[in-house]
């Protein structure tokens, strides 16, 4: 009961990661605003299923690359729940492909997502978190923002310029009382990235010290984490959720 | 609400704001005694906007300095006060006398120009607007 009488806002929450987030604020308690600008009917799945289990939740359109889409969904939120004091900006996509032969479009739309989209939510929420004097954001990142992988060039460089832009606007917001953080996500077991992994599952296996791989639910507990009042003295931190993947320099 | 509410109201942000005592913060008080910078100001506009529900912003404060002047009117190619602009300043700002100036008056230094009482005007305008429309 953590987030209980708080307002959460989930970017991308329909989907394996962000399913999931949702899930665990609501299971704390938080009333959780589900944003997507895919499947509405994902979406209200996931609203469905935090109702189911006694909690509130909603859904709200929202494109993030989309700055008045951003600052509209904000608006809306505020007007039906009030207050806005979570935001994780979970939206993203991956367009992975090897550099000399990555198009302009495939470059662009992970910048705009991945990145764009997390200053566009953080710039909405600040001024209403700012009048509470109180606002927790989480972005999430990934492990591949510090450890590349092939084929990821744009999904790396936008994962890497999250952590910069959460530490950055950790210092800056702070004067409002806002904390922000991320979580980085190693590799964890989803719809998106079942076939990846289990393409290349003994070679990962072998790089993850804690020798498994992820499940959504270990990022919502980080991420709940974060939100709440346990962590009131953390920001400016970048979480990783890897199983120890990336930390070792030798073999395992 | 009496213009001495919100005098005290603005006083309370100025102080919560920038950590300095309430009696610190007087109406002739300017940013520059204050040692203000934009960050503080961003600060004191969200305190203002959840004391008195309304917004205020720098942006709102640097147009009453303008007034009808153009920003190719207000300021040079270099970014300097014209002297247009200056005339325009001793309007708004009945103790600034262009003679006393430091060296050009440029964008950074206008901001130091405003005082407590810029933004008490503001909110008091602000909040007859709002009485207005509301009766």
């Amino acid at each position: 009961m953590k987030l209980a009488g708080r307002v959460a806002i989930v970017t991308g929450g329909s989907g394996g990661i962000g399913r999931a987030i949702v899930l665990g604020l609501a299971a704390e308690k938080a009333a959780v605003v589900v944003s997507n600008r895919g499947s509405r009917e994902d979406a209200e799945s996931v609203v469905d299923e935090v109702c189911a289990c006694g909690g509130t939740a909603a859904y709200v359109s929202a494109d993030v690359t989309r700055p008045a889409a951003v600052e509209k969904m904000v608006s809306e939120v505020i007007e039906r729940f009030g207050r806005v004091d979570i935001l994780v900006n979970n939206a993203g996509i991956s367009r992975d492909s090897l550099l000399p032969l990555m198009r302009t479009a495939q470059w662009q739309e992970v910048i705009d997502v991945n990145l764009s989209g997390v200053f566009y939510c953080t710039r909405a929420v600040v001024r209403p978190m700012a009048l509470r004097r109180s606002g927790a954001i989480i972005n999430i990142s990934s492990i591949l923002g510090e450890r590349p992988w092939r084929a990821h060039v744009n999904y790396s460089a936008a994962k890497a310029a999250v952590n910069a832009l959460t530490r950055a606007s950790a210092v800056e917001l702070a004067r409002f009382g806002i904390r922000v953080n991320a979580v980085a996500p190693g590799f964890i077991l989803t719809k998106m990235t079942r076939t990846a992994l289990e393409k290349f599952r003994d070679r990962v296996l072998a790089s993850i010290p804690l020798g498994d791989f992820g499940q959504p639910e270990d990022v919502a507990k980080a991420v709940a984490f974060l939100a709440s009042d346990d962590a009131r003295y953390i920001t400016g931190e970048v979480l990783h959720v890897t199983g120890g993947a990336g930390i070792a320099v030798g073999p395992l | 609400m009496t213009r001495q509410e919100i005098v005290d109201g603005v006083a309370e942000c100025f102080a919560a704001a920038l950590g300095v005592d309430r009696d610190k913060v007087a109406l002739e008080t300017s940013f520059v005694d204050l040692d203000i910078e934009s960050i503080d100001v961003l600060d004191i506009n969200f305190r203002i906007d959840a004391k008195f529900r309304i917004t205020t912003s720098l942006r709102e404060l640097r147009a009453r300095l303008l007034g009808d002047l153009t920003e190719e009117e207000f300021f040079d190619e270099k970014g300097l006060v014209t002297d247009a602009g200056l005339r325009q300043l001793q309007k708004v700002l009945p103790d600034f006398d262009p003679e006393k100036l430091e060296g050009e008056l440029d964008e950074e230094k206008l901001f130091s120009l405003f005082t407590v009482r810029h933004l008490v005007d503001l909110i008091e305008e602000k909040l007859a607007q709002t009485a207005r429309r509301g009766a």
